[in-house]
């Protein structure tokens, strides 16, 4: 067990709910004993917990509401891929004006990746886009909205800018739609930065995923 | 031919020159011991008897067995410490529960209910009043009501991730995502919360 193992199958959210085997769970516990990252993060899904059910108690968190049939047709997966791509087709088009790629994309063949910032160093790879072809990575721009996003992506370990947009909204279900150019992403390492402003303020960077083309 | 052989991770290696000192009488080791595993083992312990005290006793007990096992001459497989050290917790945990239900000397919950909470603590008391209000203030700052709602099944009702997602139709990966995100926000409202309560602290 590893943490990438501990994330991807939500041990500790299960561990907490007692869900896991009894195999999983022995394993678990002897590898947060060692693992001071994980143990924090499993006590505080343990606080949170706490903190939400006696936020129950008092009221602050109203009973749940059950989505009525129209909700759930706009919700529905069919509904979902298709807001990504109409969203990404958007977006790739706002983007490509700042990207120095002189070749039109494919958009009949996108790649849609979503990329999900997780604690340590985990890189996350990213299929190589086909020559032509378009890739769309849907990214996380963290909790606390913002006014404006920005974002692009440097190669690793030059720095050197290989893409970057600007006037981006998160938009299905609150990710940032990055549509990149097949081409633009040769194998390597990256690192896509987001950076978000509010009101008048300067842009700060929000979130920094690395990523691999294989 | 050679056998494949996994390579050895910081934790195992860490571990066995941990018992290979303790066998050697470094005393240095056997705190470097109690540094490392005694948080983790609090927690389990603490899961386990559900009695803070109880899980301090049982950690301090586990500590004892485990050191007087490896004081004379380690383990067998000395990269399983932190398995061997949770063996231990558990069996003691499990040994202890089992002598409670023989004396008949579970406590009366409601009693339990009733009886004044010796155990808090004006520190206590402020850690419960940080971790309210981070809860009271990541609520207000969801923008999202669907989000509050996965939290509120999830969290306080304890409904199934599965039905959840079938019924609010969202996908396992955006349930997981409006998980990961309040945790991270909650994280850095209670260190806010923290560093606030050092810096009143440093004023007084």
């Amino acid at each position: 067990m590893d943490r990438h193992y501990v994330n991807e199958h939500q041990i500790v959210d299960r561990y907490l709910r007692d869900e896991l085997t009894a195999e999983e769970q022995a394993e678990f516990e002897a590898f947060y004993l060692s693992d001071q990252e994980t143990l924090a993060e499993l006590e505080l899904a343990e606080k949170l917990q706490a903190g939400l059910q006696a936020g129950a108690a008092q009221g602050l968190l109203p009973p749940a509401v059950r989505p009525n049939r129209f909700v759930r047709i706009i919700t529905s997966p069919q509904w979902a891929a298709a807001a990504s791509v109409l969203l990404a087709v958007t977006l790739v088009f706002s983007g490509f004006q700042y990207s120095r790629q002189q070749a039109v994309p494919d958009f009949s063949t996108p790649q849609l990746v979503p990329i999900y910032a997780t604690r340590g160093p985990d890189v996350v790879e990213v299929p190589r886009g086909q020559e032509g072809a378009w890739v769309v990575l849907l990214v996380d721009p963290g909790f606390e909205p913002y006014d404006d996003y920005r974002a692009k992506i440097t190669a690793t370990p030059s720095r050197a800018v290989v893409w970057e947009a600007q006037d981006l909204e998160p938009g299905y279900e609150e990710l940032l739609a990055i549509g990149v150019a097949g081409s633009v992403l040769q194998p390597g390492d990256y690192v896509i930065h987001i950076e978000a402003r509010s009101g008048a303020d300067g842009f700060v960077e929000i979130s920094r995923m690395p990523i691999r083309v294989p | 031919m050679t056998e494949a052989v996994s390579p050895q991770t910081d934790e195992q290696a860490a571990a066995a020159d941990l018992v290979t000192r303790i066998a050697r009488g470094d005393p240095a080791a056997e705190t470097e011991l109690w540094n490392r595993y005694s948080r983790g083992l609090l927690f389990l312990l603490r899961r386990r008897t559900g009695d803070p005290d109880l899980a301090e006793d049982l950690r301090q007990d586990t500590f004892q067995v485990a050191l007087e096992k490896l004081r004379a001459g380690g383990l067998d497989d000395p990269q399983k410490l932190a398995a061997y050290l949770r063996g231990i917790a558990v069996n003691l945990a499990i040994g202890n529960h089992r002598k409670r239900v023989r004396r008949n000397t579970e406590p009366d919950s409601d009693k339990v209910a009733e009886a004044p909470d010796e155990h808090s603590n004006p520190q206590e008391e402020a850690s419960r009043d940080e971790v309210g209000e981070a809860v009271k203030r990541l609520l207000d700052e969801l923008g999202v009501s669907r989000d509050r709602d996965i939290l509120r099944r999830y969290y306080v009702d304890e409904e199934d991730k599965v039905r959840i997602c079938a019924e609010l139709d969202i996908s396992a990966t955006h349930f997981n995502r409006v998980l990961f995100r309040a945790k991270q926000r909650f994280r850095a409202l209670l260190l806010r919360a923290e560093r606030e309560d050092k810096l009143e602290l440093v004023d007084k």
